[in-house]
Order: structure tokens, then sequence, then C-alpha cells
């Protein structure tokens, strides 16, 4: 039985405001004030850490040069130690889409330490990167956080901001010693861009997510799903899929959370929803929290709903997902605890839809699956999912700092 | 195999076949529109909406009323092709109330092409998958309008026999065979491609109804099979213009618009009837040529009727 609670926002008060206030003139500031590294010859620039297999022991290097070099390595280490850096070279080739030109490095870190701080170093030719750590997730059961976010397409000077709010939120987040807050990763729900086949439009985004990187280099870690804008070749290139890759897949952040990425893109039913439902049946038995996120929504505060209603939603009610993250709707949504198509407080809630650095629309209040207790409203936003070992806490930041809304889920069973 | 000529089709009875039918199609059309525009319970934006807010950053409440106001036009003139279909032929064309009507029926047909092109500009300037096909994709939505914008602006039956040609007629059966083509080869194109909504449609139908649980690999195979047929349908269409291929993509083009319902319930229904045109225009054509057909058969071709002047044939090529 989940039991859940909701808090209501309420005013906030004058320091409340003030905080806020300098917060969104600090953003502001920042957003404009960092600038984008270079691409300029065989430069390392846009710079991620993706997360798609088990994030405790791998991650996937993906960097963009302006010309295509010859050899392209990172070296990377524990941090701290003095040890010589282990090298490992990339798999490069040009990313597919207009006529603008860049390369892509890849490399696939396997075989590591989990709970690890990693110094990584990208390498281009003669050309270096500044040193960048990330970190692995843990093996075993802590309270942490990730943020959830989707649409970052049509308003980059929103989306710079964001990003560089999600950076100071994931700084921050480590300078305390509770680890409840420790942000670890950003799973992003699609329509990163509005042309997905454009890559001169991906090329600014991937400038952009730069500014989710800590002063001291702390690289944010991105689980990323595919949205109906991120169609054609270059989504897999960018996340350092393997070409023709489907974009779904499971993995384990902690012992306890299990959190699962669709795609929403392609056939819901069929292998995808075979897949789930193995995916499903093995994993709840073992996890504390299942999550899952893909852009369509189900449960829309707008526009009607995507085919996983019908594909999707009796496994998620089959198998208690907890929550379920979505996108696309460009609002703010949380649902009603839903079962079988009606309110019950032992379904599934779903939030969502998407405020990464896009214009917002104004729900349709009149739902009845986004009625009191759940809540719907607009603003580019940015959810935090804390996990603890009872409960799981969400919380609804929007640009600036305010938090919209806040919410909690009871743990099911015990695994 | 019969193969049916293009113009010239002077009977009246096609014509008004043609003229009924198209009338029935668009406000079937039309009020699928306006129900997923305005009515379902799932009633949302059009591309038109999101164009201009999210690429051209318009107000929100000013994008949700055009976007508002162009479906309940939509709808009104849907209704009011319908009123003008049954009331038109009663009147005296020439007189003033008729001649009124004619205009607002004209005008009723052109605002729906003119907002179902703009929406498939949209659609298309928002650049999502496949949005390149969308002209043809929805072709069949807004030139059945125009086919009938055709109809209704052709000559008066005194300028038909002056200027001895029936050109609007022509123009109509000629468009319409296009458009349905162009719908055609889009869809085919996107079922060879397994376009992933397609898939949903067979597998969720199948679990709805039948529940033989095909393998997607076996979806993917007969979603090849299905593209290649409407490809070839597209081809014959225009250049064989068989009568049993008009047939074909009548019942198809329906089938597959009802798999809207089939495979997400009857809360679809939009999603059906906005697809009217699919079937319905094929249908449309279909209809035209059996009865200019038959017209011709009834009626001995020394008959100089104004509506006969110039005998339509369909011969065996």
């Amino acid at each position: 039985m989940t039991l859940i609670s909701m808090i209501q926002p309420t005013a906030p008060s004058r320091p409340a405001r003030t905080v806020a206030f300098l917060a969104a003139v600090f953003l502001a500031f920042i957003s404009n004030a960092r600038a984008d590294a270079p691409l300029e010859g065989t430069q390392p620039a846009q710079w991620r850490v993706v997360w798609a297999d088990d994030p405790a022991t791998s991650a996937t290097i993906v960097w963009s040069t302006a010309e295509p070099g010859r050899l392209h390595s990172v070296e990377y280490r524990v941090r701290g130690e003095d040890a010589q850096p282990a090298v490992q070279l990339a798999r490069s080739g040009r990313y597919t889409g207009g006529d603008a030109e860049l390369y892509y490095h890849r490399v696939e870190l396997t075989e590591l330490e989990p709970a690890s701080a990693y110094d990584i170093k990208m390498i281009s030719d003669d050309e270096e990167s500044p040193v960048f750590y990330f970190v692995t997730a843990p093996p075993h059961d802590r309270d942490f956080s990730i943020l959830h976010g989707g649409d970052s397409r049509s308003d980059r000077d929103t989306r710079r901001k964001m990003n560089a709010m999600m950076g100071e939120m994931f700084a921050s987040s480590h300078d305390n010693d509770e680890p409840a807050d420790d942000i670890l990763a950003v799973a992003h729900g699609g329509d990163y861009i509005v042309n997905g086949t454009k890559m001169k439009l991906w090329s600014e985004w991937l400038s952009d997510h730069e500014l989710t990187t800590t002063p001291d280099g702390r690289l944010l870690p991105i689980i990323p799903a595919r949205g109906n804008h991120d169609h054609g070749k270059p989504f897999n290139q960018v996340f350092g899929f393997p070409e023709g890759d489907l974009n779904y897949y499971g993995l384990n952040i902690g012992s306890q959370l299990r959190f699962i990425t669709l795609n929403s893109e392609i056939s819901t039913a069929g292998d995808q929803a075979s897949w789930l439902t193995e995916e499903l049946a093995r994993s709840r038995p073992k996890n504390r929290w299942l999550l899952v996120q893909y852009h369509r929504p189900v449960y829309p505060a707008v526009k009607g709903p995507g085919a996983g209603l019908q594909s999707w939603v009796p496994l998620f009610e089959r198998f208690n997902v907890d929550l379920a993250c979505e996108a696309d709707g460009h609002n703010i949504k949380r649902t009603v605890p839903i079962r079988g198509g009606a309110m019950d407080e032992s379904g599934v809630i779903y939030i969502g839809e998407g405020g990464l650095g896009v214009p917002q629309r104004t729900p349709k209040t009149d739902r009845w699956f986004i009625q009191s207790p759940g809540m719907a409203d607009k603003g580019n936003h940015v959810f935090v999912l804390t996990f603890g070992k009872q409960t799981l806490h969400g919380k609804c930041v929007l640009l600036g700092g305010e938090v919209r809304d806040e919410f909690s889920i009871d743990a099911r069973t015990a695994p | 195999m019969k193969r049916c000529e293009l113009g010239f089709p002077q009977h009246r009875s096609a014509r008004n076949w043609l003229d009924g039918c198209l009338r029935i199609v668009i406000a079937v059309q039309c009020f699928g529109l306006a129900g997923r525009y305005l009515f379902s319970p799932n009633e949302r934006e059009s591309d038109v909406f999101e164009w201009l807010q999210f690429d051209f950053h318009w107000p929100e409440p000013l994008v949700q009323s055009i976007d508002n106001a162009g479906a309940w036009l939509t709808l009104a003139a849907g209704l009011l092709l319908c009123v003008a279909g049954i009331v038109r032929p009663r009147m005296d064309p020439e007189s003033m109330l008729g001649r009124s009507l004619r205009w607002l029926d004209g005008t009723a047909a052109l605002w729906i092409a003119v907002w179902v092109f703009t929406m498939a500009v949209a659609h298309r300037m928002r650049a999502t998958l496949y949005a390149d096909l969308t002209f043809a994709e929805d072709a069949v939505r807004y030139v059945a309008p125009l086919a009938l914008l055709l109809l209704i602006n052709r000559p008066t039956r005194r300028l038909e026999i002056e200027r001895g040609g029936f050109q609007a007629e022509r123009a109509a059966v000629i468009l319409l065979m296009l458009a349905a083509a162009a719908t055609f080869a889009a869809h085919g194109y996107k079922a060879i491609e397994c376009y992933g909504p397609f898939m949903d449609l067979v597998l969720l139908s199948d679990m709805r109804w039948t529940q033989f649980y095909p393998s997607e690999s076996t979806v993917q195979r007969s979603l090849v099979a299905i593209g290649v047929v409407d490809l070839l349908v597209a081809i014959l269409l225009v250049v064989a213009r068989w009568p049993a291929v008009a047939f074909y993509m009548a019942v198809w083009g329906g089938v597959a618009a009802a798999s809207r319902m089939t495979a997400f319930g009857f809360s679809a229904w939009p999603e059906t009837l906005l697809r009217a045109a699919n079937g319905g225009v094929p249908l449309a054509i279909l209809g035209y040529w059996i009865v200019s057909r038959r017209q011709r058969s009834v009626q001995p071709e020394t008959t100089a009727s104004p509506d006969t002047s110039t005998p339509h044939q369909c011969e065996t090529p």
C-alpha cells in the first residue's frame, strides 16, 4: 500500500522571496558570464557523461571537436590517487545532420569502482580538455537525489539559465554532510532541440550542457530519453548509444532504485512492451523504488495521451511502479495516484511535463487526474527526487529557485 | 480491366454524386477536427498553436484564441456545406439568395481548405518525425474542399453549354486523384519504414480484439507489405484509373482510419473522423466513375442534352 502525502505550497515568506530574487539575478549573471568551451580544431569541448548501463561500474564519456583529428582518448584515474592514469581510445565519427561539421568521440569506461570519483581528461591529438571528474553510482542502499526534467528545445536563453541552476543545485547538494540531497544525475525526458536532425542545434545544446558542470569540474551524468523532436541519427551519436539503438533501457542507481527509460517514439507495444514486462518483473522484487521515464505522457495535462496508456500503464500498475516521469507537454503536473483509470491510493503517480528551456503552456486543469491532491501549473522547472529508506520525496523547483510543488511517496514494501 | 477516362463526365447524377459525397466526407472530417481540438475529453491544441507559441513565441492567449477560432470556424463551415448541399439544388441559382448561398458555400469550402492546409504547414514546420511528408500525407484533407470549391464555382449550365466544356469537374477529379495518390504514397512510405505508431495500431488493435499476439517482426513484415500495396495503388490510381483500385483505396482508407478506434477505444473517434477523407476521397472518385458509366449505358449517346454533350468513357485499355 502506498501512502502519499501532499504538501500544499504556501506563499513564500519575504526572506524566501528575497533569496529567490537574488538567486535569479545570480543565475542570470552566471548564465551569461560562463563561456562555452570553444569549438576550434581538435580542442575537446561539449563534454558529457552518460549513464545508460550500470552506473556503478561504467560510464560513457563523449565530447566533440570541430575537426576530425587523428587520435582521441580519455585519461582517467581514481581521484586523488597518484597512479599513472589509464588511457582508453575513443570511437570517433562525424555527427550526421545538416551542414554543421562536427565530430564526436566516445569512450565507454567499464569495470570502474562504485561510488568513486574519477578524474578524466579528454585528449584529441595534441589538445587536452581541463581535468574533470565524475562519480560512479553507489552500489549499496543509501539516500540520494536525482534531477528529472525534459524539453529544452525552443528557448535557448532559458535553457542556459536552467542548466546553470541545475549546475548550482548539483554543486551545492554536495557541499554538506547530508547524503540524501546529493544529486547524482539528471534524467532528461527528451526534446533537447527542435529538430533532431540538425546538428547545429545539437551543438548549441551540447555547449549549453557544459553549464551543468560544477565550478570544481564535476560532470553531471545524464540519463537520456528520446523525444519526438529528437528523431534522426544524431541522438545516438550525441549520447553514445550504438547506431540503431532503440533507446529503452534500465539501470540501477544504488541498490534500491531501478530507473527505466522507455522510448515513446517507436512502437510502444510489441518488443518494447515485452521487454518492459520482463524488466519490471525482474526489478520489482529487488528494488524499493521503481521509476520510469519517457517522453510522451500517458496522463497529459495538455494534448491527448500517448500509446503508452494502452501499452505500458497496465504494466506500471501490475508491477506497482512508484513514479512515472513524463515530458512533452511544456507545463508542470503531478497526477493523483492512478490505478485502472481512476484515483487509487495504491496507484501510480505521473509527474512532468517538461520545462528545461521551452515556452510553457497553460495546463487543462479540468482533467480529473490533476485535481487536488494532484496539481498542474506552468513554468520552467526541474524535479528533484530524493530517495530515502522509507520515502521518496519530490520537489518541483522553478527557474529562480522557488519550490512550486512538493510531494512524498511511501515505499510500497520492503524489498 | 476497365479504365476510366478522366474528364468530361457530363452526367449530372455523377456530378451530384461527387458533390454530395465530398460534402459528407468534408463535414465528417470537420466534425472530427472539432472533436480533436474542441470536444473530446482529450481535446488539445493544433500544430498551429504549438508552432506560433513555441517557435514564434506568440502570447499563449492569442494563440489559443486563433486555434479555437480556427476549429470552430471549420466546424461551422462543415455544417454549412451540408446545409448548402441540401438547400441549393432546390433554389434558383440566379436569385439573390441562391447567389448568396453559393458564395457562402464556396467560402466555407475555401476556409476548410485553408485552415487544414495551415495545420499541415504548421506540422511541417515543427519538424517532428516524417514532417517532410505532411503535405502529401494530409493532401486529401485540404484537396477535398478545394475540389468541392471547383464544383461549387463551376459555370452555370447555360455557361457550360456556351463554353462547351466541363473543366471544373475535370480539374476536381484530377485533383482528387492526385491527392488520394499522395496520401496513400506517404502512408505507404511510412509503413515500409515501420513507423512506430502504425505498428502500435496493429498491435494494440490485436491486443484489444483478436488476440493473436503477432510478433513485432511479423507486424513489421505486414507493414512493409501494406506499404508496398499503398504505393502501388497510389500509382495505379493515377496511371491506370481502374475502379477496382479506387475501391481498394476507399475500403483500406476507411479501415486505416477506423484502426484509431480499434486500437485506442471509442474515445479516439475524432482521430477516425478526421481521417474520413482517406477513404472518402477514393470513394468519391469511385462513385463518380461508376455513376458516370451507368448513366452512359442508360442514356443513348445520341441524346444531346447539355449534360451529355461529350461522351464519358470507360474503356478497356
